[in-house]
């Protein structure tokens, strides 16, 4: 009787609080009735609740039968796509690391080889282990996100295709997007590492002589921790849109607009950190060479005119996408 | 030929699986507890795991299929389910599909020479 009572709690232990009494009464009266069935037959109490309790099998199993949930992380719809972003973003925070710990040594006076290698295994094995981290995470939670019905609406084109939704003939160029979309999320990926975490290698090197004197910084270190955040998501939104193009060989109407959306978003983000952040260093010209007035003047109007740059790349990119889901809407 | 013997077992069960759910409704027009319901189902021939039906069970009144209640005056409390209107009707949605399916799949598999 005992093992009976311990095997019901086993299983309810793993239920929600609110259904554990009455799944755990149900239960001990259905297990008593299978018990009671064969000690009518002439089975001891003992054997009979042993052999019961073994046909139950085992209460976790149990417990996810009732629970009724995934028993799965990432289903078998996401799990081709999730492995290749998984290697991608692993060997792009791989060749980040080994990048930035190169670039260290090689400018570095005092350090030593040996130093830099165990350095460089120690960051691969964290910034691997946390990429993969990241993207599991992400990948759960548009499987959950899909199962709450989130993300229901991203299906509707599945779900309504026709013949007609078909292109007019076999599209060939999407070979170039993917591989656009990977040289661009590659970039992003190590772009954001190294901004985050050597964000002295961005500058002008001095040389003396053959010899590295300095690192002027191009950006402004004073405030770096107000802008670098801002400016991580505005690349993290392009990654992840350069991760679409790169990972999905058939484009959708919806990840079309999806892209765009993220893209948009970037671009806001963009915008704002150019704009208001004061992320660059004003003082560049001035430490290179303190008495050219001309290249102080090509610095003032170079920061001035990054941003410009970069909203029409922007604008000029958000409209061949804009055009681009006009089309295949049409086709 | 024992790797022959565990497929098909894994094929039957899977076969099986698709059948539960029509097999536990047609048989909730009456209401029944859980272990009554198990011996009228085994009592037909068909072999049902209780650590399956149990579950079931909740999850089919989940669903809006069956009702319960607790019978507290036998001297063991259980709990009763039986088919509501909805439950009823999706039933009879299922049998005549279960019909149908049944003649395609005996018309496939007469062999043809």
């Amino acid at each position: 009787m005992e093992q009976i009572t311990i095997y019901v709690s086993e299983v309810i232990r793993y239920l929600p609080q609110k259904s554990q009494s009455e799944i755990k009464k149900e239960l001990t009266a259905n297990i008593m009735d299978m018990v009671d069935e064969l000690t009518s037959g002439g089975m001891s109490e003992k054997d009979a609740i042993l052999s019961v309790l073994s046909k139950m099998g085992n209460p976790r199993l149990l417990a996810d039968q009732y629970l009724d949930k995934k028993a799965y992380l990432i289903g078998p719809r996401y799990y081709p796509t999730y492995l290749v972003i998984v290697k991608i973003v692993a060997g792009a925070v791989a060749l980040g690391i080994t990048i930035a710990l190169s670039v260290q040594y090689l400018f570095s006076t005092d350090a030593s080889i040996f130093q830099t290698l165990v350095q460089w295994l120690g960051s691969i094995f964290m910034g691997v282990v946390q990429a993969i981290a990241w993207v599991t995470l992400i990948f759960a939670g548009v499987e959950r996100f899909e199962e709450i019905g989130v993300l229901k609406n991203m299906d509707i084109e599945l779900d309504d295709w026709s013949v007609k939704d078909l292109p007019k003939s076999q599209r060939n160029s999407k070979k170039s997007d993917r591989i656009e979309g990977l040289v661009g999320f590659l970039f992003a990926v190590i772009f954001l590492i190294l901004l985050n975490t050597r964000l002295e290698l961005f500058g002008v090197y001095m040389f003396d002589q053959g010899t590295l004197t300095e690192i002027i910084p191009v950006f402004n270190m004073e405030n770096a921790s107000t802008w670098i955040p801002l400016l991580s998501i505005a690349i993290l939104f392009t990654a992840v849109s350069d991760g679409i193009a790169m990972a999905i060989r058939n484009q959708t109407r919806n990840t079309m607009w999806f892209r765009l959306v993220l893209n948009l978003l970037s671009f806001i983000f963009f915008a704002y950190v150019l704009i208001n952040g004061n992320i660059f260093n004003v003082a560049l010209a001035t430490q290179i060479a303190p008495d050219s007035v001309e290249l102080q003047n090509l610095w003032t109007w170079a920061q001035r005119n990054v941003v410009v740059i970069i909203v029409i790349a922007n604008l000029i990119s958000m409209a061949i996408q804009t055009y681009q889901i006009a089309r295949f809407n049409k086709a | 030929m024992a790797d022959n013997k565990e497929l098909l077992e894994s094929l039957i069960l899977e076969l099986r699986r698709g059948t539960l759910i029509l097999t536990v409704l047609s048989q909730l027009y009456t209401q029944e507890y859980g272990y009554s319901l198990i011996q009228k189902i085994t009592g037909k021939g068909m072999n049902i795991d209780a650590g399956t039906l149990y579950p079931l069970l909740r999850r089919l009144e989940k669903q809006g299929l069956l009702d319960s209640s607790w019978d507290i005056y036998e001297n063991r409390p259980r709990r009763y389910y039986k088919l509501n209107q909805q439950g009823e009707e999706l039933l009879q949605q299922l049998t005549s599909e279960w019909n149908q399916l049944n003649q395609i799949i005996s018309q496939c598999l007469i062999r043809e020479e």
